[in-house]
């Protein structure tokens, strides 16, 4: 028995040596501060200085969550490789500039925003959009304003298009000239990219000489051909000799910067991780920041990789139940909460990460305004624990509140978030019960009054205003006359329609919009996270479209020595 | 004989009925909204809502979602288009079926290859080193989870060694982590219920018989003890490779193996019940099959078992006959 006991002791001893091995000695980080991480490489995607390079890489692997169809249908869609396959009329970047792609900008351009390619007079429910007539793909078919017909028809018949039901016909009146028939004129903000940057043009011929329909292979127009695809492990892109476009209008998202462009898809982050520190992918967008700090310029591989982290654009937002079967239906227990809400212990338990707001918005957004941050309220107050405490015990008796737990609701992978908020709430007298699920169980589990008090959930869109609407539209509820998290104000609703308006869209009515919030405790801001891309160094212009897509064929590489 | 397969194969029937109306009733019932997720991330109207409803089919009774499915899958025998890529289900398995089935074979073949010699090997040396390091061995290996042991197979072999790829399955090197991963605790669980296989047949009469009649120790072992010893281990090896295949998704996930695991979790996060459904069905007949393979190797291996099966036929026979009569 006591040489078993030896042995058992040896053996295991020998298994944590290993292990340790294995993991590198349990290495430290480095102590790194928000500082150092937002900004990192920050001019990489600074679209307005593009140095070329004129270098073309020859593979560029990038990391992509799994795909299971390579169908170029939906206004949602964010399959790999539809970029660089396929061309929308129009593209947006990074900045919100348009861009036409298939639309012919020696043409048109007689509508009220100048923009080249279209022409559309105001107050009319027509919009006429030309494109090149030299358009082919890559089975050599000749692309004509029939086949955006077709993408258009074809799209609005079968695939998630939400805010296409405006759109009553499209017609081809020759070869390279499209009308299109609104029910009403474009005039909220993001609708007429809505529209136009988001249906991928198919030649008809194409999509009806594949097997699968295009939804196992990519048969576009744009600068890249499929050369290979095995479902659910990677595509595999090659530069297309034979793309249309002319050499000198060829924007920056139609360049071929890459000779292939292999997407493997791993959805784990930490076996992305791994294949970084193997040298199987050159990029990857994504990853925590957290799980960067090896590629940092002082980590373990930052003579190979850099990092760019960047705020990721979502509000992380706390919203209270504010039906009467909530607890959280009295404003005072709902100002309570937010009062004890001290987003800037939040960041630091949850890693020092994350960044400071000071408004229910995000400074990335366009229509984004510093003023947002000026109103005071519970999202702006930043002041000492002792006064918090006090405010916090006034709205608290306000409320009559007598320690009763609230329902906290959560998705679970959100988890470490929602026991740090409870636990800061805990400090201040407000107890939670909660209750994790999955996306799908959150939404279900909302949608009853009494099952919920404190919901945490984030929001994106390009504009504010999308987010704000995300959030409290009343069109995102069964009944329609009310808020997913129960507020029944009219008067605001209406607020967020003209905001949404291209008219209304205004920093005042923005404004006032916010100031409702604050007043009636509609919401809170906590924090914006950050994201980071991971990519090798022989990159050096990060080209993201208007979803944050990276399109490898339009970055710059330059040749790295030994490379 | 016949009769019993037969028997089987109705209940198989039976089984795999029951597996699609418990999946699609739990499917039904747990909380979670398909379409919220597919037009998650959008601005839509409760029009444009209920319109994706009415087209998925998913704005009718339980009932009535019941009988199209049951109708749809048994009678003609079509699990469906996936919600979110639009591919036919079936499509989609059979492009990653094969790849979860070798990966299956494989860990199956490594762990009953390495888990019977050493288990066998155990059991022969009853408290010798041997034994005694199984012991351990198999101790460690049951107790390490999967997505651990894949990772730090990962930083070994990938990051300081560089000598295999962290994920895929295009090369044959892409497979080696999948395969050890899925096959450790295997190896472990086999070498354990062979070793105690053994042990049962060691002192067993006809063992001592034929040490008394002066046979060769080695034919004793390997003529006398093994066939009989191995005959549980087989089932439970058959048994484990339905486990093996229906248990890949921790292991598909880290490697990003693109199999039939990796497509039930994606499939469950998006709640795209005919992906959902199909694969649960799948296994579930996959994992009654092998059962039932297992049962007749089992009979063949064992006279035994045999000799009931066909008197189980023989009863049946006569009692019909009485009837008859």
């Amino acid at each position: 028995m006591k040489s078993f006991k030896r042995v058992c002791a040896m053996l295991l001893a020998a298994v944590m040596v290993l292990g340790l091995a294995a993991c590198g000695g349990g290495e430290t980080q480095s102590a790194v501060t928000n500082d150092d991480l937002v900004g990192q490489n920050a001019d990489v995607t600074n679209t307005g200085n593009i140095t070329k390079s004129g270098y073309v890489a020859d593979t560029v692997t990038v990391a992509f969550t799994s795909a299971t169809s390579l169908s170029p249908w939906g206004t949602s869609n964010n399959t790999p490789g539809n970029y660089e396959v396929y061309e929308c009329l129009y593209e947006e970047d990074i900045t919100g500039a348009v861009i036409p792609i298939l639309a012919d900008k020696s043409r048109g351009g007689n509508n009220p925003d100048g923009v080249p390619g279209y022409d559309h007079e105001a107050g009319s429910l027509e919009y006429t959009v030309y494109i090149y007539d030299y358009i082919y793909d890559h089975a050599g078919n000749h692309v004509t304003a029939d086949d955006v017909v077709f993408s258009y028809n074809y799209q609005h018949d079968n695939a998630v298009t939400s805010g296409w039901d405006v759109l009553q016909k499209v017609e081809a009146l020759d070869d390279t000239t499209v009308r299109f028939t609104f029910t009403h004129e474009l005039d909220g903000v993001g609708e007429w990219e809505q529209l136009f940057i988001y249906c991928f043009i198919v030649d008809e011929d194409s999509w009806n000489a594949s097997p699968s329909h295009l939804l196992n292979e990519m048969i576009g127009t744009g600068p890249y051909a499929q050369l290979a695809y095995t479902s659910g492990a990677s595509l595999t892109l090659v530069a297309y000799p034979g793309y249309w476009q002319k050499e000198e209008l060829r924007p920056q998202v139609s360049q071929q910067n890459a000779g292939k462009i292999v997407y493997k898809f791993i959805n784990e982050v930490a076996t992305r991780v791994m294949a970084f520190k193997n040298d199987e992918i050159d990029i990857s967008d994504d990853i925590d920041t957290i799980n960067t700090y090896d590629f940092l310029e002082t980590g373990e591989y930052g003579d190979k990789f850099n990092v760019w982290t960047y705020p990721a654009g979502l509000i992380y937002s706390m919203w209270l139940n504010c039906s009467e079967k909530s607890l959280c239906g009295d404003v005072n227990m709902r100002k309570a909460v937010y009062y004890a809400m001290d987003t800037d212990m939040l960041i630091a338990l949850t890693g020092g990460t994350n960044l400071p707001v000071n408004s229910y918005s995000n400074n990335s957004n366009v229509d984004y305004d510093p003023s947002f941050d000026e109103i005071e309220s519970y999202n702006s107050f930043h002041g000492p624990q002792e006064e918090r405490k006090a405010l916090v015990d006034q709205y608290l008796k306000a409320a009559g509140y007598n320690g009763e737990p609230l329902m906290f609701l959560y998705q679970s992978d959100m988890q470490d978030v929602v026991t740090a908020i409870i636990n800061i709430l805990g400090m201040y007298g407000i107890t939670c019960d909660s209750r994790g699920t999955d996306h799908a169980g959150a939404a279900s589990i909302l949608e009853d009054p009494t099952q919920w008090d404190i919901e945490y959930g984030q929001w994106g869109g390009s504009y504010l205003v999308q987010k704000w609407a995300h959030a409290y539209d009343w069109a995102n509820t069964t009944a329609g006359d009310h808020t997913v998290n129960y507020i029944y104000d009219q008067e605001w609703q209406d607020l967020l329609m003209l905001v949404q308006s291209k008219e209304g869209h205004t920093t005042e009515n923005m404004l006032k919009w916010l100031q409702m919030m604050y007043d009636n405790a509609y919401g809170m801001n906590l924090f914006n996270s950050t994201k980071s891309i991971v990519y090798r160094d022989n990159l050096h212009f990060l080209y993201r479209n208007n979803k944050l897509i990276i399109i490898p064929g339009a970055c710059e590489y330059h040749e790295v020595s030994g490379s | 004989m016949w009769r019993y397969i037969l028997k089987r194969l109705f209940w198989l029937l039976v089984i795999i009925l029951c597996v699609g109306v418990l999946i699609f009733s739990i499917m039904y019932f747990v909380p979670g909204d398909p379409v919220q997720i597919l037009l998650s991330g959008e601005s839509y109207t409760q029009e444009y809502y209920l319109e994706v409803k009415h087209s998925l089919g998913l704005d009718k009774g339980y009932f009535a979602q019941l009988g199209d499915y049951l109708y749809q899958t048994f009678i003609k025998f079509d699990f469906g288009t996936s919600y979110t890529s639009k591919v036919p289900v079936m499509q989609a398995i059979m492009e990653r079926l094969p790849r979860t089935f070798l990966l299956g074979l494989f860990s199956i073949l490594i762990s009953a290859g390495i888990g019977i010699p050493l288990g066998v090997s155990a059991g022969l040396h009853r408290n010798g080193f041997q034994d005694q390091g199984l012991l351990i061995f198999a101790m460690i290996f049951i107790s390490i989870p999967q997505f651990w042991l894949g990772l730090e197979l990962m930083l070994l072999f990938s990051v300081k060694l560089h000598w295999l790829p962290t994920s895929g399955c295009a090369t044959a090197l892409a497979w080696i982590m999948p395969v050890i991963c899925n096959s450790i605790g295997g190896i472990a669980m086999n070498a354990r219920q062979s070793r105690a296989a053994v042990l049962e047949t060691v002192r067993a009469d006809f063992v001592t018989t034929a040490r008394a009649k002066g046979v060769a120790e080695q034919k004793v072992i390997w003529k006398h003890m093994m066939p009989n010893a191995l005959i549980p281990v087989i089932n439970a090896v058959g048994n484990s490779f339905a486990n093996m295949i229906s248990g890949t998704v921790v292991i598909e996930n880290l490697f990003a193996f693109p199999g039939i695991g990796q497509y039930v979790l994606n499939s469950m996060g998006s709640r795209d019940y005919p992906a959902i459904r199909a694969c649960v069905l799948l296994l579930a007949t996959f994992a009654a099959v092998v059962n039932l393979i297992v049962d007749l190797i089992y009979a063949h291996l064992d006279p035994r078992i045999k000799a009931q099966y066909i008197a189980y036929g023989a009863r049946k026979k006569s009692r019909g006959g009485l009837a008859k009569s």
